[in-house]
């Protein structure tokens, strides 16, 4: 429930600014940092849900077809949910191209569901360009989200009280 | 039977939302995913975070284009440079609200111009990233409160920027012309020759059902055709700037421009009621 009301709130307000001052700008995508960062931590069914709803207001926000999004975080944090048994993303660069490579599987996975829905787009500039400044600026992310945690704001991380 | 849904619960629940997502996203046109009530709450607690960006950026911008100029300015100017900075400041606020002026008096003239009853809106925000940024939206400070509805034209004194597809009590989405899911039926102004003007995901505009023999140039003005019963007749859509000779042998291949300045619009006309056309 913590998550809930940490994540929401900041995706709502983040996603405002980015419509009201970057749109054009390639900034990194919040819904992919915060699912990343949940299903690497403590993978659970709070997380599922935290990622459907995420892609919702990703998707009311970005004006594109309403459940794109929510498809596509929640496949998203499932497969990291069990990537994540295997593979520890402690390394920021491991991370960092993980980052890279979730948010590209994000993308085309929107235009997968877009393209079902009569719409067709294809990968842009734009796409490989926001997808690297995510992983570029997913250590301070990553350290704010942990810092959040260690204040209680967050459920504790895997395998502590 | 119950451990088996516990054990594989994360899949189970993945499972069953994206099911959810993709019943939602196909049948979007419905508005199944009860959608416009969460655009409206999103919307409302959005909408003061997006005025306080605008603020902040503003003031942003202000200190920027003034301050950053006088870093560095030798010692015995400090004094001189100083009262050089208020006065840029007050300068530019005036210039700021002189600007504001013109362009409220544009937009009046150009409302008592149209006859038709209108609304004055402010843009706060544009929606043009999504997947490869082929989305091409922008949200007005008007919205059902105000007498806003879905499909209503939304003009600025240059051109027309596009349609409402959206309204919240407070805010409003309009469609611009540019989006690939805007058509539009146009008529070239000197020929009178009718086609659709579909908008391509960029700054650009597809004329389409131009045959072959017809007469259309570059540098020919585009006016709306008035036949959606949305757009009044005659309002300025764009300018011809290509015009090739189709794949198909059927058609010419068209490109436009809009008229309108739709990626630095800040007041535009929402149409109530058309009464032209």
């Amino acid at each position: 429930m913590r998550d809930f009301i940490v994540f929401i709130p900041l995706a709502i307000i983040y996603l405002s600014f980015r419509v009201t001052i970057t749109p054009e700008l390639p900034i990194p995508d919040i819904s992919v940092l915060i699912v990343f960062f949940l299903a690497t931590r403590r993978p659970s069914t709070e997380g599922v849900f935290l990622s459907f709803i995420l892609g919702y207001i990703d998707d009311i926000f970005s004006g594109t077809i309403v459940g794109s999004s929510s498809f596509s975080l929640v496949i998203i944090y499932t497969v990291l949910c069990f990537v994540s048994r295997k593979v520890a993303f402690t390394d920021p660069l491991i991370r960092g191209v993980a980052l890279f490579m979730t948010y590209m599987i994000k993308e085309l996975l929107v235009i997968l569901v877009l393209y079902f829905t009569g719409i067709h787009v294809g990968m842009s500039l734009y796409m490989v360009a926001t997808g690297f400044v995510t992983a570029l600026f997913s250590p301070l992310f990553i350290a704010l989200f942990r810092k959040a945690t260690e204040m209680g704001l967050l459920r504790p991380e895997r395998g502590e009280p | 039977m119950l451990s088996f849904i516990r054990r594989h619960q994360i899949i189970l629940s993945a499972f069953l939302l994206c099911l959810i997502s993709l019943h939602i996203a196909v049948n979007a046109e419905r508005g199944i995913g009860g959608e416009v009530i969460v655009r409206g709450v999103v919307s409302t607690i959005s909408k003061p975070f997006q005025k306080g960006f605008l603020a902040l950026y503003s003031v942003f911008d202000r200190v920027w284009s003034n301050y950053v100029y006088l870093v560095g300015v030798k010692e015995e100017n400090r004094a001189l440079k100083e009262s050089l900075h208020k006065l840029l400041e007050e300068n530019n606020r005036l210039r700021e609200e002189l600007l504001l002026t013109a362009r409220l008096k544009e937009i009046l003239k150009y409302r008592a111009r149209l006859g038709i009853e209108s609304v004055a809106a402010e843009v706060i925000g544009y929606s043009s990233f999504g997947a490869a940024g082929w989305i091409k939206t922008a949200t007005l400070d008007k919205g059902s409160r105000d007498g806003i509805k879905v499909d209503m034209a939304v003009v600025s004194p240059r051109g027309v920027v596009g349609r409402i597809i959206e309204v919240t009590a407070t805010t409003s989405t309009v469609l611009l012309i540019t989006d690939p899911r805007s058509s539009i039926d146009a008529i070239v102004q000197r020929t009178r020759i009718k086609g659709l003007l579909e908008g391509t995901g960029s700054r650009t505009l597809r004329l389409k059902y131009i045959r072959q023999l017809d007469d259309v140039k570059p540098g020919d003005v585009l006016v709306t055709a008035g036949l959606s019963g949305i757009f009044p007749k005659g309002l300025a859509l764009g300018r011809i700037t290509k015009v090739e000779k189709g794949k198909d042998n059927f058609f010419k291949y068209i490109e436009a421009e809009p008229m309108a300045p739709l990626d630095n619009l800040e007041e535009v006309l929402i149409i109530k009621k058309s009464s032209r056309g």
